[in-house]
């Protein structure tokens, strides 16, 4: 190809307009592109087109180096020989796609050089055209990711380890602080005859309190560990919400008052119905309703808001950190549930973080900082969202969305 | 016996130690959180201090460092069930380097008097 060619291959827009340096003409160039391209560090093949099956017609050196292969085994063969049972079949299918539909595609996929050694590949397909625009081959460049890829896998393996740290330092503290009184009550328990009757029968009360908060614990561990919100089942929306508020409410300390505005009531909500675990749904607000009395230290009024929402997920609930990332399955309409307390509020800090585990503003013995991060994983397992709005000084909002399971009889 | 400070945010830990102490013939001040604990030290005119280290606002790092600037002589036990966060870690180093002993949660009724009899006579030696 001449550099007049490509000049007029440019104009009709099937190749790049090259930047031409005085001095290198017609074969020069042929012979620059043809020595670039043969040691490019990109492993680069082109196959024909026009013969089926579309063999390679061409390798370079790093394709040789990257594979294993000599150009003389492979040359006439398909690029599927790079394949093995552990590559992805979707990421074939996009490339086969692309082959059909004369388009460029860019893939990473696992493959297999000769000796067997899997590598993983960013593999860019092209399609080449000539001038007239008729089709004659496809462009692969490969690159070799495999140490990227291991990197973002460790790095996924080490925050992982980092997570769990916390956890065992967290549930470590909780253990230690509840046993100590155990341990201590049940010594002074062993000198009967040193005690009085309401000393025995404060340790016997100490250790039963202390106890249960650990089993409390061990449950919220438990629960964070499974990431899993029980049975789930299909429940009457207005029924099951009342229900789950009489309980939380009920929960909540005396100072607290809890009030219910916006709330629809059961002939709006008709037969809607949620597909839920109803101890869960149950966790989920004396956890909210906890938090809330905690930020108003045990004073005001919690306000607590039901409706049902039309709009799409994406929409309905912010698009940041505090949502997950992939969208609904479910349906387009959910029950939106609020519950908003008059408190301290939060910075933008830590509404970033409140839905990690074991991240805490309360002082120690006051919350082991998995609430949030287990409710945060039940509503993700009824593909719901949570996030929460806040003002410092004002108060914050819980919003909560979960997906009706129907879309008839409302409002009847 | 020993005028003790003891400060701590978890009713159950304040309420147990303080009964061991007390039956061992100790006078026991209780504070619920670390600023509590300093005011009360103030004007206390204690013989032994034992501070939490991980606490909301005011930790018991801070507190150490508060008593030992204004009562030297006044010997400190921390007392930790670990930390998770890494404001927790550095309270319990900065605590460790500073306090006169450390206890680590959860320990003896044994462990508990044998450090507490063992600061307090240091100090009358």
């Amino acid at each position: 190809m001449s550099p007049e060619t490509i000049q007029s291959a440019s104009r009709h827009g099937h190749a790049h307009s090259p930047s031409l340096t005085p001095g290198f003409q017609g074969s020069d160039w042929e012979g620059l592109i043809r020595d670039a391209v043969q040691s490019s560090a990109f492993g680069v093949t082109i196959a024909d087109a026009k013969q089926p099956d579309f063999p390679l017609i061409y390798v370079n050196d790093a394709f040789e180096r990257l594979t294993g292969y000599a150009s003389d085994e492979i040359l006439g063969l398909n690029c599927r020989f790079l394949q093995g049972p552990d590559t992805d079949p979707s990421a074939v299918a996009a490339i086969r796609h692309s082959l059909c539909s004369r388009t460029s595609v860019t893939r990473m996929l696992l493959n297999y050089r000769k000796d067997g050694r899997r590598f993983w590949n960013r593999f860019q397909l092209s399609p080449v055209r000539d001038p007239s625009g008729a089709l004659q081959g496809f462009l692969g460049m490969q690159v070799d990711i495999t140490e990227d890829v291991q990197r973002v896998g460790l790095e996924t393996e080490r925050q992982k380890l980092e997570t769990l740290g916390q956890l065992a330092g967290g549930v470590a503290h909780e253990l230690n602080n509840a046993l100590q009184p155990i341990s201590l009550y049940a010594e002074m328990l062993g000198d009967l005859d040193g005690l009085a009757d309401d000393a025995k029968r404060e340790c016997i009360a100490g250790i039963r309190n202390n106890a249960s908060y650990t089993a409390g614990v061990v449950q919220q561990i438990l629960s964070f560990a499974r990431r899993d919100s029980g049975a789930e089942q299909e429940l009457v929306l207005a029924d099951v919400m009342s229900e789950a508020l009489d309980f939380a409410t009920e929960l909540t300390p005396s100072g607290v008052s809890v009030a219910r505005t916006d709330w629809i009531d059961a002939k709006a909500l008709g037969s809607s119905r949620i597909c839920i675990n109803r101890v869960a749904l149950f966790q989920v607000l004396v956890n909210l309703f906890k938090n809330a009395a905690d930020a108003s230290d045990g004073r005001g009024t919690i306000t607590v808001g039901l409706s049902i929402q039309d709009v799409g997920i994406q929409h309905a609930a912010p698009a940041d950190h505090r949502t997950a990332e992939k969208p609904s399955a479910a349906g387009s309409r959910y029950a939106h549930l609020r519950v908003c307390d008059e408190g301290h509020g939060m910075d933008d800090e830590t509404l970033k973080h409140i839905f990690e585990p074991f991240y805490t503003t309360k002082a120690p013995g006051q919350g082991t900082g998995l609430g949030l991060s287990t409710i945060y994983g039940i509503v993700e397992s009824w593909r719901g969202r949570i996030w929460a709005e806040s003002t410092v000084g004002k108060g914050t909002t819980f919003h909560l969305l979960i997906p009706l399971t129907d879309t008839v009889g409302q409002g009847s | 016996m020993a005028k003790i400070l003891l400060v701590d945010d978890m009713n159950g830990v304040r309420s147990s130690l303080s009964m061991v102490l007390k039956t061992a013939g100790h006078d026991v001040i209780e504070a619920e959180n670390g600023q509590v604990g300093l005011e009360k030290c103030r004007n206390g005119n204690f013989d032994l201090v034992i501070t939490d280290i991980v606490m909301p606002e005011v930790d018991g790092s801070e507190v150490i460092l508060n008593v030992k600037k204004s009562a030297p002589a006044l010997p400190v036990l921390a007392i930790s069930g670990g930390g998770s966060s890494i404001s927790a870690e550095q309270a319990l180093i900065l605590a460790k380097e500073t306090a006169d002993s450390v206890l680590a949660k959860p320990f003896s009724r044994q462990e508990l008097l044998d450090e507490v009899n063992r600061l307090i006579t240091k100090v009358a030696a």
